[in-house]
């Protein structure tokens, strides 16, 4: 398998990646990446021998000619090698995804996760009240988790293609899918169902702990975020009250707690801004928060350039970004 | 009759004024007038040519797209344009180019392949020209005002529904291309009647071409999977204007019942479009090896096994929105066994290629091999995204954009090339073999080039309907040589273009330079072929070298007119014996007037202008009531019956299920009852997502059971009035005066029941989706009521005026076949609305 | 001259026929199992086998059944890989053609029920 997954990788240069299927690192995007080069290269000599006959029909010479011209020929290549190829194919993929059915542990980690326009609500409901974020997918490596996923308001689907296939966020119903990722580091997650203006722009980052780091991290999610130390995230945390932000986003340990837009308890901790539209830094969050109609036009944040002083906007960035 | 030293119909020379009558009755008007023409001759090539003038406009607004993504961050235009523009390109190849160009090239050959001079209905094919022309067009001006459709060509609410797309843009899809879809339904239905009926004698389904089976596996399709699509427009149109919750879940509703409805017929709509043009395939290749097809009874049990199957496959677009793992392994398994009979079809092709002394390669066989390659390499990524793991990963990535392009462009466009430059000698000037191999080149690289590397991107994490994508994902490098690819496309397409308008004229065929051996290669005018041969092979040129100089002497059936105007024979479905000859109408402004009453009255009401639409409407009607009344049911003429030659007299007008109109009716009553089928799918999808017990829920009551009782009866009564009046009208020879008013208000009578049951018993059809679904059955079979309130009253009409009597009463019979099946959808509506909440 | 009243019935009966059978094959298949899963019919079980596995595979029993019976019924002598040109052998060999893809379909689709969770 690992020999397959190397002859894949070099047929397509570069494509370790932080959002392909062709890097697995968890189990069931293992067995689809397996899957998928038995595929690709089944299909492709098939190809290959459907076009020597092609070529054969037309070139070769007489005598293979009349027998490729013939009822038997037809009969072989026309039925009885699709069908028995076929019905090869059924028995393999149906092993495929019965392998995919079998669940790994007993009580995986719940995490739900509600799509938006354009961003995205996730929640650990089994880890205590306040286990939530925005943008970004934490997991603990080698532990199987179950996704519930809905949506908000349109049709979305998420997708980590190094984790698992996708699956649709539809309003009305929950969708599960159980995966388990096996290795630490940052990957890439994004909508793969057109949801409107943005859709474009709807991505989220999937951060891969080992699990005393995910618990740590868990434990600073869920506690009140501390008081502004310096003059400036004062002021910050002030402007946040008086611009209205409140009125949609929360901050644990504020009374601040509105579900309407992501939470920012910990923004500053977070790899990206606005659905993976920005890297996060403390000027893409002035950015964001001055015209957010102009790096993401159509998304339902309004703009604030002249509702606020610029003085105001570097302290209110400033205390989000300290958050962490 | 299979000895060419058999005596012929009609003996030599034929008298001088049998051809001059016969050119008068086809003669076309000139001038200005040449508009009102329904001839298939000029109807098919206006209809290829739209297609075309389509093509190049999504073609464009493909280029557009391509340009946008040949680098990360170009904003060449913003977010919403793009979005209009992605939408607009896939909605237009696939509603205003795919399926009328295969249409176009039926409407185009058929008659002469099957020996007719004409299709059974020309003027209904000229209607369904002039309302796509109209339609199209202002559906594509749309984009120029900012309200194309912009939720992707398959609009899933709730994005597309009111709370989340509130502008007209989405409301121009689901009635600007919904009309459209008529189009297509009656030219299905004409495609029917005419290749089951209108063959030459002798022509059993055995000896049929099979491009005639292509165009008759695609015309039912159509029948059967239009409607869906029409349902679901239908039912969403209903939410967004009405309130009428059928996608939204708080109330009942369900977004999935749209992807099922549209995947239903989504998915043979991509067979409708591959099919036909297979079926073109199989015509070419033979005659390109110069040898008859090899395994024809299985190619042609291929292609209707094929058409079946393909209806088992529409989950297959939903194998991500969480249905269970074995609902979609049902749609998976279905999609291998669908692979077999088109496995069949290429290797027919092989080995047809194979069996004959050498191919011929000229520019059709050029394109036909490219098929072969771009198809076979779409197909089999098609059988990749049918294994479901796999399509998790692939689904909504440039994957499945390289997969349906390559298809789709493999399995239809290329053909259609090939068609083009194949057929063009048979109806006008030949195109330039010279330029056609470059057109072939050019277009064969650039399809390459633009999409294989779209495998690539796909499956390095670029999703589908993105106005631009990240840098660093390895990503630039592909869609840069995308870009390459399709301005090198657009070069060919364009050079293409150019040779269509340099090099043809329509001159009706300049002989048989291929040498082929089908029926659509003997000599053609504004007539057809001049008589109409018996038929004993599937290659009849071939068996009989002579044959072209015998129909145009005369020498076969039918060489003149019998009644003095347009005629047409008719045969019998399976073993093609002459029945009797159709006198077919000529042309008219009607049709035009209708088509624009229609267009008008669609796309107004995308604007929500209610009286201009009325005004259309009515426009509509008048044309449409004008049509039938001048150009339907002429009765008999003269004496009614005539000699057709080789002493076979037959009759020129019959009534019940011999005549086509008859048959004509039996289509529509199909696509009337696929319809519904959807409608009462609709229901129980409702009620099985609702949850046990639910349905109706709390605090929403039931139908009132002694109205729809009411209902049932009047309804039974009404489709009893007229079956009655029938076997009155046939014995006694007049139509008694009290039927038609009878069955008029039993009819009215039963439809106000129908809705009192509901409107009496409070049911709101904007507070749930149960209310909403009972509304449904009830609206609905308004549709029917009202046509068949008219169509009563013009039954009615035109037995005052004396044009309806024992023997002339086919108006009255296909007014009779629909109101029986009204009767019988109102009576199902009420058992099910008023039975099964009640039997719960 | 008017052709036999069966013309009708061969020109669109019997192609049609097994290919009708798959259709409610499939229809049946799905709608039973979309109703268990909706109703929670997934622990359930008939003959001592799980309910949606013993229905479908008592539906695909009927089905074939039925194919064979048709198959037998008219299949007519001759070539058995080509349906010839004339009538009526042409449309009863592709009556019985359509039996044999409808049945290798039917077959196709039964097999996930055997094999796969009922609501997984």
């Amino acid at each position: 398998m690992r020999v397959r997954a190397g002859l894949g990788l070099l047929l397509l240069a570069g494509c370790s990646g932080a959002q392909t299927p062709l890097d697995p690192w968890g189990i069931q995007a293992d067995r689809i990446a397996t899957l998928s080069h038995v595929l690709f290269w089944g299909g492709g000599a098939i190809f290959l021998l459907v076009m020597a006959f092609v070529a054969l029909a037309i070139l070769a010479p007489q005598r293979w000619r009349a027998r490729m011209g013939s009822r038997g020929f037809l009969i072989g290549g026309g039925i009885v090698f699709p069908v028995v190829v076929l019905t090869a194919l059924l028995g393999y993929s149906l092993g495929v995804s019965r392998a995919l059915t079998q669940p790994m542990s007993d009580a995986p980690l719940r995490i739900e996760i509600v799509g938006r326009q354009y961003w995205w609500e996730v929640r650990y409901p089994d880890l205590g009240e306040g286990a939530v974020t925005a943008n970004a997918l934490h997991l603990p490596r080698g532990r199987e988790v179950e996704l519930h996923l809905t949506s908000g308001d349109v049709i979305h689907s998420v997708w980590v293609p190094n984790l698992h296939g996708k699956l649709d966020m539809i309003p009305g119903r929950v969708n599960r899918q159980r995966l388990r990722a096996d290795r630490v580091g940052t990957l890439r997650g994004q909508c793969t169902e057109f949801c409107g203006t943005q859709h474009t722009l709807m991505a989220f980052d999937v951060v891969v702990q080992e699990p005393e780091e995910f618990d740590a991290w868990i434990a600073r999610q869920r506690a009140p975020v501390p008081a502004p130390e310096t003059e400036e995230h004062r002021r910050g945390m002030q402007v946040f009250g008086e611009a209205g932000c409140g009125a949609c986003h929360a901050v644990r340990g504020t009374p601040w707690a509105a579900r309407i837009a992501p939470d920012l308890s910990r923004v500053g901790s977070r790899p990206t801004l606005a659905g993976g539209a920005l890297p996060n830094n403390r000027g893409n969050l002035a950015g964001w928060i001055a015209a957010p109609q102009d790096i993401k036009p159509g998304n339902h944040m309004p703009a604030y350039a002249r509702a606020l002083e610029g003085s105001d906007l570097i302290a209110l960035a400033s205390w989000l970004d300290s958050l962490r | 009759m299979s000895d060419a030293s058999k005596t012929l119909p009609h003996s030599l020379p034929r008298p001088p004024e049998e051809l001059g009558l016969l050119e008068r009755a086809w003669a076309a008007p000139t001038g200005f007038r040449r508009l009102t023409e329904i001839n298939n001759n000029l109807i098919g090539p206006l209809f290829v040519i739209t297609a075309l003038g389509f093509l190049l406009l999504a073609g464009l607004l493909g280029v557009l797209i391509r340009l946008q993504l040949a680098v990360p961050g170009l904003q060449i235009i913003d977010a919403d344009t793009y979005n209009q523009v992605f939408t607009t390109h896939g909605t237009i190849m696939m509603f205003l180019f795919s399926v009328p160009v295969v249409e176009a090239v039926g409407i185009a050959l058929l008659p002469a392949m099957l020996g007719a001079r004409e299709m059974p209905t020309p003027r209904l094919g000229a209607y369904a020209y002039w309302i796509y022309l109209i339609g199209g067009f202002a559906f594509f001006l749309s984009l120029f005002f900012g309200a194309a459709p912009d939720g992707g060509w398959f609009m899933y609410p709730p994005l597309t529904g009111k709370a989340h797309s509130p502008g007209i843009n989405t409301d121009m899809y689901l009635l600007g291309i919904g009309f459209i879809e008529i189009s297509a339904i009656a030219g299905a239905i004409e495609l029917i009647t005419g290749i089951l009926r209108c063959r030459a004698p002798g022509m059993t389904l055995g000896r049929m071409p099979v491009f005639a089976w292509g165009m008759l596996v695609f015309a039912g399709m159509v029948v059967f999977a239009f409607p869906a699509v029409i349902i679901a427009s239908t039912l969403l149109e209903l939410e967004r204007v009405f309130d009428w919750p059928f996608f939204i879940p708080e109330r009942g509703g369900d977004p999935m019942l749209w992807q099922h409805l549209f995947w239903f017929f989504g998915h043979p709509e991509v067979y409708i479009i591959f099919l036909p043009a297979a079926a073109m395939v199989s015509m070419i290749v033979p005659t390109m090896a110069r040898t008859p097809l090899v395994g024809h009874s299985l190619v042609i049990l291929a292609l209707v096994g094929t058409a079946f199957l393909s209806f088992g496959l529409w989950v297959h677009h939903m194998y991500t929105t969480g249905i269970p793992g074995l609902s979609l392994a049902f749609f998976a398994s279905a999609g291998f066994a669908v692979s077999v009979p088109s496995g069949l079809q290429v290797f027919a092709w092989i080995a047809t290629m194979a069996a004959g002394k050498k191919v011929r390669i000229a520019t059709p066989t050029l394109f036909i091999l490219g098929f072969l390659f771009i198809f076979s390499l779409g197909g089999l990524t098609g059988v990749m995204v049918s294994v479901t793991p796999f399509d998790w990963q692939a689904h909504d990535t440039y994957f499945i954009v390289a997969h349906l392009h390559y298809v789709l462009i493999g399995g239809m466009v290329f053909p259609i090339l090939a068609a083009l430059y194949y057929w063009a000698p048979c109806i006008g000037t030949p195109l330039s073999e010279r330029m056609g191999k470059w057109v072939f080149w050019l277009l064969f690289v650039g399809v390459n080039v633009t999409f294989f590397p779209m495998h690539i991107s796909g499956f390095l994490g670029m999703p589908r309907r993105i106005y631009t994508y990240p840098a660093g994902m390895g990503l630039e490098i592909w869609n840069m040589i995308s870009t390459i690819g399709a301005l090198i496309a657009l070069i060919g397409g364009l050079l293409l273009l150019f040779d269509i308008a340099r090099s043809f004229r329509l001159t009706g065929g300049e002989g048989n330079p291929w040498d082929a051996g089908t029926m659509e290669w003997l000599p053609n005018r504004n007539y057809g072929p001049r008589s109409i041969p018996t038929i004993d092979s599937r290659y009849p040129l071939w068996k009989n070298p002579r044959l072209s100089e015998e129909v145009e002497a005369g020498a076969h059936y039918l060489p003149g007119t019998l009644t003095g105007r347009r005629e047409g024979l008719i045969t019998s479905p399976a073993e093609g014996i002459p029945q009797y000859v159709a006198v077919l109408p000529g042309p008219s402004w009607t049709h035009i007037v209708a088509a624009i009453g229609t267009a008008g009255f669609f796309l107004v009401l995308t604007v929500e202008w209610v009286v201009p639409a009325a005004a259309f409407g009515t426009l509509a009607l008048a044309a449409f009531l004008r049509w039938l009344w001048t150009g339907t049911d002429f009765g008999p003429i003269g004496e009614g019956r005539g000699d057709i030659g080789g002493g076979l007299v037959l009759p020129t007008y019959v009534t019940g299920p011999l005549s086509t109109s008859w048959w004509a009716m039996g289509a529509l009553m199909l696509v009337m009852g696929s319809a519904y089928a959807c409608v009462l799918g609709s229901y129980l999808f409702l009620w099985l997502v609702n949850g046990d017990g639910l349905w109706p829920p709390a605090g929403i009551g039931l139908p009132l059971l002694d109205r729809g009782l009411l209902a049932l009866g009047l309804y039974l009564a009404a489709g009893a009035a007229v079956w009655g009046g029938g076997a009155l009208l046939r014995r006694r020879g007049s139509l008694p005066f009290w039927v038609i008013p009878l069955a008029l208000l039993a009819l009215a009578g039963g439809y106000g029941a129908d809705i009192a049951s509901l409107w009496e018993a409070g049911l709101s059809p904007s507070s749930h989706a149960y209310a909403s679904a009972s509304y449904l059955l009830v609206t609905w079979q308004g549709v029917n009521v009202i046509a068949g309130g008219i169509m009563l009253l013009y039954t009615q009409a035109r037995s005052w005026a004396g044009m309806l009597d024992g023997v002339r009463r086919v108006t009255y019979d296909n007014t009779m076949l629909f109101l029986i099946y009204t009767a019988g959808q109102g009576a199902l509506g009420v058992l099910m609305q008023h039975g099964f909440p009640r039997l719960l | 001259m008017t052709a036999p009243p069966s013309s009708v019935a061969r020109a669109v009966l019997w192609p049609s026929l097994g290919l009708a059978i798959w259709a409610l094959h499939f229809t049946a298949i799905y709608a039973l199992h979309a109703f268990a899963c909706e109703r929670d019919y997934g622990e359930r079980t008939l003959l001592g086998l799980p309910w949606v596995m013993a229905s479908v595979a008592g539906v695909t029993a009927l089905a074939l059944a039925l194919l064979a019976a048709i198959f037998v019924a008219i299949r007519p002598r001759g070539p058995v890989l080509d349906g010839g040109e004339a009538e009526p052998r042409f449309t009863l060999w592709f009556g019985a053609g359509a039996c044999a893809i409808s049945a290798f379909a039917v077959v196709f689709q039964a097999m996930p029920a055997m094999v796969l969770p009922t609501c997984w």
